[in-house]
């Protein structure tokens, strides 16, 4: 049988897990236990410093815990906060970066490649390097960059939080169609809970290195910011964070 | 024209560069042409110049020889640094004890060691083995610290992009660490070439340095014509070595290191 907490939807699972760095007075996480569901939008919310980003490098493998037990897959995509792409590499070499380092054939690669480029509208700046692009095209060229290894879980670490309103916007409607085209599990750290709100299913809310609560998002799409259920919703997040 | 722009913040194109480093060259050898030639009127006058030393073959085998000394030298320099800077940045551990020891080492006089270092190599017979590794010394340690200061600077964000899409061992190295840190390897051998240049003239004038040595023991070379030229009072040579060391940087700089600076523009982190 499988163990508590664990059914065959869950894809990413934390079982008390503590995680100090070295040479840090506190933990960055303490008795930490979540379920992601596979297929969610997953979205961690809190302050700065509260964790949020070690929950995210815990699950891509990144950082290892101190103690307790982590599951999650091998094979995941991750969109950073300023893009990290690769500024020596055109669009399309970004794109395949990770196809490239896992051997896969040339034809293959092309193939991926031009699938997620077209997805985040980049198609036609495949040969641009990341110098030209704008802020939001950048993340775009991340997005794809993370999609194209085809993850089982797509992490976002603030990948809006550098960018204008008008562009995180459009991101924003761009991420929530290709969650609904590709159906992936998405795991976003946010620190702004309008943004949690408008795109995620359950928001995790954190604060000093615990999770406080698990909220349901249970709003239909698409959501507005105006809706006074929204505002209702924002505001209970802001509340418990305010506890 | 088409204007090739390499990043955000050269406005001129390569094109552009290259025509005002050309036009800059032009005047630079001129001016010292003019320096110099009034330079050694008031030194030694004319009439003892003897312009019948001087064969422009020699000057150009002098010339080639150098710049394969130099070259061997750096291929070495460039061989042995990367390994080297890679191992002391590896972790906080290694470069707290590391990094001192070669701030040290580095800031201990090369030339210092020379007349050891030359005996040791006229031991086996190698004289040329003195002046390239002495050539080596002097270039290695630009390169080393340029290549730590960059490998210090690729941002973390980076550095976990590359984890999470699988870039380890030598894949990450040649994928990701060597190009993040291309730029700072190119600043680290231009100042290296720069060095090594300088040492050149004192690298190559071996009899200074064997007790009871003569000028046969010498290398034929660029540094060497001009020190023994000068040494023998023989201006026109040295003039016309003076001139063609400083042509032949002035030719580097143009085709190989502007070039190079150019296109490491593009591999440069905002």
């Amino acid at each position: 049988m499988f163990q508590k907490g664990t059914n065959l939807t869950d894809i990413i699972t934390f079982n008390s897990v503590n995680k100090t760095y070295p040479l840090a007075k506190t933990r960055a996480l303490s008795d930490y236990s979540i379920t992601i569901e596979k297929g969610e939008f997953f979205c961690l919310v809190g302050p700065s410093g509260c964790g949020k980003s070690t929950v995210l490098k815990l699950i891509a493998g990144l950082e290892t815990p101190s103690s307790g037990k982590i599951i999650a897959p091998e094979n995941i995509g991750m969109v950073f906060q300023l893009g990290a792409l690769f500024p020596w590499l055109t669009v399309e070499e970004n794109t395949a970066f990770g196809l490239k380092m896992k051997g896969t054939d040339k034809t293959k690669i092309r193939e991926l490649t031009n699938k997620y480029l077209d997805l985040v509208n980049l198609r036609e700046f495949h040969k641009k390097y990341p110098r030209d692009l704008s802020g939001g095209q950048r993340q775009r060229v991340g997005i794809a960059r993370a999609l194209a290894i085809e993850p089982e879980v797509l992490l976002l670490d603030e990948p809006f939080s550098a960018l204008d309103f008008l562009t995180t916007d459009e991101l924003h409607k761009d991420l929530l169609n290709i969650w609904q085209e590709t159906k992936k599990t998405i795991v976003m750290v946010s620190h702004l809970m309008e943004e949690a709100v408008l795109l995620a299913d359950r928001v995790g809310i954190m604060r000093d290195g615990k999770l406080c609560k698990v909220i349901q998002v249970s709003l239909p799409r698409p959501r507005s910011y105006k809706k006074e259920d929204f505002v209702n919703e924002v505001q209970k997040i802001k509340n418990i964070i305010g506890e | 024209m088409a204007v090739r722009t390499y990043h955000n913040h050269y406005r001129f194109s390569y094109t552009t560069s290259l025509r005002r480093h050309f036009s800059s060259l032009v005047f630079v050898l001129l001016a010292i042409i003019l320096i110099l030639i009034s330079g050694i009127n008031f030194i030694t006058p004319r009439s003892t110049v003897n312009f019948s030393e001087l064969s422009p073959l020699i000057i150009f085998e002098a010339s080639l020889n150098t710049l394969l000394r130099l070259s061997i030298a750096y291929f070495f320099s460039l061989l042995f640094a990367i390994p080297l800077a890679l191992f002391i940045t590896k972790n906080q551990k290694i470069e707290k004890i590391l990094l001192p020891i070669s701030d040290i080492v580095q800031s201990v006089p090369i030339l210092a060691f020379f007349p050891i270092i030359v005996l040791v190599f006229v031991k086996i017979n190698f004289f040329n083995g003195a002046a390239i590794f002495i050539l080596f010394m002097a270039m290695i340690w630009n390169i080393v610290f340029s290549l730590i200061g960059g490998l210090k600077t690729i941002p973390q964000d980076v550095k976990s992009a590359a984890e999470i899409f699988k870039a380890r061992g030598l894949k990450k190295l040649w994928f990701v660490t060597l190009p993040s840190v291309f730029p700072s390897i190119v600043t680290g051998s231009f100042l290296a070439w720069g060095q090594g240049w300088n040492i050149s003239i004192i690298a190559e004038a071996l009899h200074n340095y064997i007790p009871h040595g003569s000028y046969s023991q010498d290398l034929f070379g660029l540094g060497s014509l001009l020190v023994n030229s000068f040494a023998q009072g023989k201006s026109s040579v040295f003039l016309a070595s003076l001139i063609t060391m400083i042509f032949i940087i002035s030719v580097l700089n143009l085709f190989i290191w502007q070039k190079l600076l150019h296109v490491s523009e593009r591999y440069k982190f905002d």
